[in-house]
């Protein structure tokens, strides 16, 4: 068969996500994302009083309005150079981990694992089990279950931030909201409840046998070791997922980049230099095996491929401009921008972030495997796990700090310039911020989907996503199954994609 | 709190409502326009009330709804969702409910272009599917009235169904009516809150007569975890800042937004003050911005 030019539509992707494939035969051999919504959040916000970000941010998305909202008070905090009480990093820290817990429930039994029961996996040994863990829709075991307790653990947010999503609890210096014994009540109960589901019904172990594993051999010797393992909704996602070889592809760019997370409570302050993180940042390169110190200045965005006014090269986004100029012919494609770091194509997300942050069991995988469809995927059982016991310490640390406040009032400036830098379920998530005469000058946002699923830059490079599904086969044009494997294991959102990738689901034959 | 569901049966019953009172299976199909998917997250029973949240599984199953297709709930594919939609358009399948949620985005240039379906402005596949739908219920704010993407300068040229903002018109002009004889019902919210977007699609389902404001939102709609009886907003105030008036139709065009209210550490207030101004949003008026939240 010659080469053809093919479109992909996905269901289940939050926001619409349209691929656009050659393909030769059966293997993919160019790629596009193509992202064709946009809502001009960016220039909603200029001329507005900087807190007016706290409002409108969240509301970029719906499915990590937590994580806009921490990006927005830190950025905000740093250009107006804000003391910030510690107990109010400990309380956004507590909620960004509930969110992110959240989120990978979601994402993993109701967007990645029901594409095992799909049709073409009816021979698989494993189908049988699959079908009865994840069959879509929230007909599965696990899927129904995951309804109720990723709501669950979401009362974590609702105790501090009033509701779920688009709270608008934090402000510089601090959150709005008082401690109470209530609300750390309501969280430990929300803990422990999770953390039981999780440990029956996701692991089939506790939480510290989990923890105890800490290279690609352990894990595989935990799975054989028990039923009880082997039948856990990990146990079959692992068997299923590497019996079909996807450990083998989805790679694209060997560059991982995490701007890290969770402030330190106790040592993020003004004048915020050093990102004093519980969760480091890093650039792990690829070619030098290495992770280096992450550097904000680095990032810059491109437009050459985007339906923006082009500005030529690349620009940091405090010098970003975002001036839509749609134009359906020529060789633009997206209203994606394409970020790049140290003028490399990078990836984000999880795996990203725990890899820099130097998890043992993800980085032995790593080391041995790279990144790839079934790892990242993967991650996403792992994470909650060490998350569930950080966020038990979180909440202990608040019982011992009790008496102090979760707020210290100061004057806003009316001049600055900052960037809030968080990791978001699905990856590092940026917001920079210029401020004169007390009104938002120039805000620019760069969501982990941003980087991952952005269009060729300058230099005509793919953007991470594109260049993944390059050399992927597809046994079937018309149920694309390897594709969506790999890039739900990125957590496609594209609403989140502030320059609002938002696609036709059509999937049509243009040749 | 708003009811729940086994209350509000009984209330009905008690009134000698017949719950079931329609003789067809309803269908439901749920499109995602300028949005965040902030409803489509909410109701799955994420934000609201807690454990005994009534989420959109629960409804479906109890009420025998067909769900046609949800983007990011379905396992339809959009392929076979572009068919339906032509289903229905061509009369061919009932629809009983649409469900919009999210902005109508008209830009760049009133072309539609910012958002589309199957390579056409999404814009119109919604006024399409409307003409054909017996209720149309706009889900969030975006939908009913425009919402933060029609903040100024309204970049995306952002709209509601029958409102932008607190002017009548959006997508379908004032005088429009679905094919029950009712306007768009606005079940705003900055996301809707779960158990009033069910609630109203309950009583929608019974053929109950629902009672529309000005801005045509039903009586379901209140404040975010209000009482329903003294129609205060609680979640706001009651982490220390104001509330943003996210049910108002003029809910994006208030400056400015955030407003902190200082709470004492450590002590919620049991009582909120009888008639407070810090519902107000400075510098609006009655009309539309929900003061407080409720019009």
């Amino acid at each position: 068969m010659a080469k053809q030019i093919i479109k992909m539509d996905l269901n289940r992707v939050e926001g619409d996500l349209e691929i656009k494939l050659e393909v030769d035969d059966h293997t993919v051999t160019d790629a596009w994302c193509v992202g064709t919504m946009y809502r001009g959040f960016e220039q909603i916000l200029v001329g507005r009083a900087p807190t007016d970000a706290l409002v409108i941010t969240p509301r970029i998305c719906g499915i990590c309005s937590t994580s806009q909202l921490y990006a927005a008070a830190s950025a905000l905090e740093v250009a107006f150079q804000t003391p910030l009480a510690p107990n109010a990093t400990r309380i956004r820290n507590l909620c960004l981990m509930a969110e992110a817990v959240m989120s990978d429930a979601r994402h993993t039994f109701l967007m990645f694992a029901p594409d095992f029961c799909n049709p073409a996996y009816r021979g698989q040994p494993l189908y049988g089990e699959a079908l009865e863990l994840f069959e879509p829709p929230f007909k599965g075991r696990v899927a129904r279950e995951t309804v109720y307790h990723s709501k669950q653990i979401l009362g974590i947010v609702i105790a501090f931030g009033g509701q779920w999503p688009h709270a608008t609890y934090m402000m510089p210096g601090g959150v709005t909201c008082p401690l109470t014994e209530e609300s750390l009540a309501a969280c430990l109960a929300a803990i422990d409840d999770y953390t039981q589901w999780y440990e029956q019904t996701v692991l089939g172990c506790r939480c510290e046998r989990w923890l105890g594993l800490n290279t690609m051999a352990d894990f595989f010797a935990w799975l054989d070791e028990t039923e009880a393992h082997r039948h856990s909704a990990v146990g079959v996602f692992a068997r299923f997922g590497r019996a079909l070889g996807l450990h083998q592809t989805g790679q694209g760019t060997p560059h991982l980049l995490s701007t890290g997370c969770y402030y330190d409570p106790e040592n993020w302050q003004p004048p915020f230099t050093a990102r004093q993180c519980l969760q480091p940042a890093g650039f792990y390169d690829g070619e030098t095996d290495r992770i280096e110190s992450f550097d904000q200045r680095q990032v810059a965005e491109h437009v050459r491929y985007s339906w923006y006014a082009d500005y030529g090269g690349g620009r940091h986004p405090w010098e970003g401009e975002t001036q839509p100029d749609y134009q359906p012919d020529g060789d633009r494609y997206t209203y994606a921008k394409a970020p790049r770091y140290q003028d490399q194509v990078v990836q984000l997300g999880p795996l990203s972030d725990l890899v820099i942050a130097g998890d043992r069991l993800l980085t032995s995988f790593f080391q041995a495997e790279g990144a790839n469809t079934w790892l990242r995927q993967f991650t996403r059982f792992h994470r909650p796990v060490s998350l569930l016991q950080q966020m038990r310490r979180t909440v202990i640390e608040l019982q011992q700090h009790f008496d102090e406040p979760t707020f210290i009032k100061s004057a806003l400036g009316a001049e600055g310039e900052g960037c809030g830098l968080i990791n978001a379920s699905r990856g590092s998530l940026g917001h920079w911020v210029k401020i004169k005469d007390g009104k938002i000058a120039n805000y620019q946002v760069i969501t982990p989907t941003s980087w991952n699923g952005s269009p060729r830059d300058s230099a005509n490079r793919r953007g991470h996503w594109e260049e993944s599904f390059i050399g992927l086969e597809i046994k079937d044009l018309d149920n694309p199954i390897e594709l969506c494997h790999v890039v739900r294991s990125h957590d496609a959102c594209l609403v989140c994609t502030v320059h609002f990738v938002k696609g036709g689901r059509k999937r049509t034959f243009l040749v | 709190m708003y009811l729940y569901w086994d209350q509000l049966k009984q209330e009905l019953s008690e009134q000698g409502q017949n719950f079931r009172g329609r003789d067809r299976e309803a269908t439901l199909l749920w499109m995602a326009c300028g949005s965040c998917n902030g409803e489509s997250m909410a109701i799955l029973g994420a934000e609201g009330p807690g454990k005994a949240g009534y989420n959109l599984l629960d409804f479906l199953e109890d009420e025998g709804v067909r769900l046609l297709w949800h983007p990011s709930l379905s396992e339809t594919s959009p392929r076979e969702a572009a068919t339906i939609i032509a289903r229905i358009l061509a009369g061919e399948e009932e629809l009983t409910m649409l469900c919009v949620e999210g902005s109508i985005i008209n830009g760049p240039h009133g072309s539609g272009m910012y958002d589309t379906f199957d390579g056409q402005p999404k814009r119109d596949i919604i006024r399409a599917l409307c003409d054909r739908a017996q209720y149309v219920i706009a889900m969030g704010t975006c939908s009913a009235f425009g919402g933060i993407p029609a903040a100024p300068p309204n970049p995306s040229e952002s709209c509601g169904l029958q409102f932008t903002n607190e002017q009548p018109g959006g997508l379908l002009g004032p005088e429009w009516r679905s094919r029950a004889g009712l306007p768009v019902i606005n079940v705003a919210g900055c996301p809707a809150d779960a158990q009033t977007m069910i609630k109203t699609m309950s009583l929608v389902l019974a053929g109950l007569p629902l009672e529309l404001d000005k801005f045509n939102r039903p009586l379901t709609v209140g404040p975010c975890l209000s009482d329903g009886i003294t129609k205060r907003c609680g979640t706001a105030q009651k982490v220390g800042y104001a509330c943003v008036g996210c049910i108002g139709a003029k809910f994006p065009l208030s400056k400015p937004m955030f407003r902190q209210v200082e709470l004492p550490q450590r002590e919620l207030p049991v009582l909120l003050p009888p008639r407070a101004p810090i519902f107000m949003i400075p510098g609006s008026d009655a009309a539309g911005n929900g003061a407080p939240c409720h019009g």
